[in-house]
């Protein structure tokens, strides 16, 4: 089986995904590689979350198309591991097969979204396009080098076009080979690679973020999700939301913001494990919106009063825009988790403390910490 | 600072501190109210009309920087809100200056020059190891700044040694103006725990400096219309071809650069040495339904691709344009260029905006 049962099957306009994890590649062994242990997982993941979590009532999950190679150890999302049917495999031809028959969806409708999420061994041949290695990547079966492969840039660029859903988004997420190999991949001029034709026109906005690392090591973690899958989903879960602005009436994730943040958050997710991991942004990067939510994020608020031991304490109140007081819990540091907003702290000191203005509040997601001065 | 104004409304006056006057009144600036919605959007250095309460406005600065300010607008005043960006001084004062050099020195190898710059080498494992087309103007412990050595006929480079490693950068310098505005630095910064290098425009070169900052800030939406603005300015007024060519392959790689087409061809035409223009130029070429300007993009590209491009986006471009281009007669001179630019490829640091090629 490769297409997931959604809650609203043929939803016109809808959100069409494809989602492709491999990690079990056994015919790669002459060139070096070794099994992963997480891009399957990684992808199960992301097609949990479309099918649990993704939102987007002008355009519900149509259909969702899952591809999962999994290596021998790898477990693999309950949600998608307890399906009726397994998942196919991703070679060369279920891939290809899934690829027509999802573009094929996305052409049903121009109001129509498609979301694309491809993580395994690759490499990314520049800033602007990348090709991933499907599960039967040198099968002494195949007439070139890379029929094993998905040229990533190219299904892009061939999904860019007029007629097809004017909004897509797409993530690849190489594993980025040593140099020595990447040069044996780069010398290709993709020839073989899984790609598609490139139509005439474009679409409204198609940004792809191409997400490599450095080293295996990021997607060796047994059962565990590679860096830049862990962003994505913290991205999508809300910690990129911003309100609601001309694009999309309710608050979201849209592409801008996730251009800002994802680079930023798996660098760090890489920093802190000694791995260098970057994300480049190519295609068409001109907003489309990722999740939307129907109310207004909950974030955290930690005020901390300096000097912490300043006596008398200060009484604080926090109020809405200024206006509407909520309850914030003391003693300091004042902790309060409410939604997303602009806010008002009115601090009350008492001698020897100077007075204090109002301190405006600006609580965004992912959470806000601040602090109070007072002064003698 | 409150200010009355005529009217019921409040309103909110954003500038950006700069000194540029462009800058100072081009910037996209975004208003959003207590719950967080867009309620107005405007260029700095004008106001917008609001009514009384919460905002945040937030601007992408002169530096090409995200910031953010709340600010309480009440009835029939004006709230100034104004952005000021951590800019270098014209000529930072840590910068110790090198002799100008007579005969500016040359260094083909990647290996310890013969005729070392006068300049110390940064604390720590990097040091400079050669200079090709330029020179240091000056230098301070965790950096250089370098000028063109004269008249440029290819990209011109700086080769240093991180470590064990190798690493030679493109520099974006401008033959075209003098001292401030010809220069750019390379600083030496720390990721993790690996030391690195980060080139930037000088300080003077403010409209190419805050097209860099929106790329390192990925304000390229936010900024797409200033974008535009400043990579037009470069190239007309300000004369900074590399600025230009920055800024019209960042609008190509957000395609919003088709309208272009007159300032593609200056920039092919005009600055033969630095092939990222014609490689521009040739992206557009390729989408030409007249069969003929495809075959003088591809002619472009060709030669182009014999060289070292300046940015990291240049030499992306340039592949893909190489391994895709639709007509197929080129084929087998297409690959070969491919595997030239290949070995950039395998070894660039896809994180820096100049093209950096790290070797063993």
């Amino acid at each position: 089986m490769t297409s997931v049962p959604v809650p609203n099957p043929g939803a016109t306009p809808g959100t069409h995904a494809l989602v492709i994890g491999v990690s079990d590649y056994p015919f790669a062994g002459q060139f070096e590689l070794q099994n992963l242990s997480s891009a399957a997982r990684s992808a199960s993941e992301i097609a949990a979350w479309l099918l649990d979590d993704y939102y987007n009532p002008g355009a519900p999950l149509a259909s969702l198309r899952v591809l999962l190679s999994p290596s021998a150890e790898e477990a693999i999302n309950p949600r998608i591991q307890g399906l009726q049917e397994p998942v196919a495999r991703a070679t060369r031809q279920t891939v290809e097969q899934e690829l027509i028959a999802f573009r094929a969806n996305c052409r049903e409708s121009t109001d129509n979204v498609a979301f694309v999420y491809i993580v395994g061994h690759g490499a990314q041949l520049n800033s602007r396009g990348s090709i991933v290695l499907l599960s039967d990547f040198g099968d002494p079966n195949h007439l070139n080098f890379l029929d094993g492969a998905i040229d990533v840039a190219g299904c892009h660029a061939g999904m860019n076009g007029d007629g097809i859903a004017g909004k897509q988004i797409w993530f690849a997420d190489a594993c980025r080979q040593q140099p020595k190999l990447a040069l044996r991949f780069e010398l290709e001029d993709v020839k073989g690679a899984l790609t598609l034709d490139q139509p005439i026109g474009h679409v409204e906005a198609s940004p792809l973020f191409l997400a490599s690392s450095t080293r295996e090591s990021s997607y060796a973690v047994p059962g565990g999700k590679s860096l830049f899958c862990q962003a994505l989903l913290w991205a999508l879960g809300g910690a990129a939301a911003s309100g609601p602005s001309d694009t999309c009436a309710l608050w979201h994730v849209g592409s801008t913001e996730l251009i800002r943040v994802l680079p930023d958050r798996v660098r760090r997710l890489a920093a802190a494990e000694g791995e260098i991991q970057h994300v480049d942004v190519a295609g068409r990067p001109l907003e489309v919106v990722a999740q939307r939510f129907p109310n207004p994020p909950q974030v955290g608020l930690t005020l901390n009063l300096k000097p912490a031991n300043a006596a008398p304490l200060p009484q604080a109140r926090l109020l809405f825009d200024g206006q509407q007081e909520v309850s914030v819990c003391p003693p300091w540091p004042l902790k309060y988790t409410g939604p997303a907003g602009l806010y008002t702290l009115d601090v009350r000191t008492q001698a020897p403390y100077q007075a204090l203005l109002p301190k405006p509040i600006n609580l965004a997601p992912p959470k806000c910490v601040d602090e109070v001065e007072v002064r003698t | 600072v409150n200010a009355p104004s005529a009217g019921p409304m409040g309103s909110v006056f954003v500038d950006v501190k700069s000194k540029s006057q462009f800058l100072t009144t081009s910037l996209p600036f975004e208003v959003r109210d207590a719950y967080q919605a867009v309620v107005k959007r405007g260029l700095t250095g004008s106001a917008v009309p609001l009514s009384e309460g919460l905002y945040s406005v937030a601007v992408v600065t002169a530096e090409g920087q995200r910031a953010t300010e709340v600010v309480q607008v009440r009835s029939a005043q004006t709230t100034r809100v104004t952005f000021e960006d951590a800019e270098p001084p014209e000529n930072p004062p840590e910068f110790e200056d090198a002799e100008p050099p007579e005969n500016s020195p040359e260094f083909e190898n990647a290996g310890p020059p013969e005729n070392q710059p006068d300049s110390p080498p940064p604390a720590g494992p990097i040091s400079l190891t050669s200079l090709h087309g330029c020179v240091v103007r000056s230098s301070h412990p965790t950096g250089w700044e370098f000028a063109p050595s004269g008249p440029l006929h290819e990209v011109p480079t700086a080769g240093f040694r991180i470590g064990s490693r190798y690493c030679t950068m493109s520099l974006p310098l401008n033959p075209a103006k003098d001292r401030p505005l010809d220069a750019c630095t390379v600083e030496v910064v720390t990721t993790g725990d690996q030391p690195g290098l980060r080139m930037a425009f000088a300080p003077g070169r403010r409209v190419s400096r805050m097209v860099e900052g929106l790329l390192r800030s990925r304000e390229l939406a936010a900024g797409s219309d200033v974008l535009d603005q400043a990579s037009d300015l470069l190239l007309q007024k300000y004369s900074d071809p590399p600025g230009a060519a920055l800024g019209a392959l960042t609008l190509h790689r957000i395609g919003l650069l088709t309208e272009k087409r007159s300032w593609m061809e200056n920039l092919s035409q005009d600055f033969m040495w630095l092939p990222d223009g014609s490689i521009l130029l040739a992206a557009l070429l390729r989408e030409s339904l007249d069969q003929s300007e495809r075959r003088r993009g591809l002619s472009l590209l060709l030669s182009a691709a014999e060289k070292r491009p300046m940015y990291t986006d240049g030499l992306s471009l340039a592949l893909e344009l190489l391994r895709r281009w639709p007509d197929d007669p080129s084929r087998s001179q297409r690959k070969h260029l491919v595997n030239r630019l290949a070995i950039y490829a395998a070894y660039a640091d896809w994180n820096a905006i100049n093209l950096t090629v790290l070797s063993d």
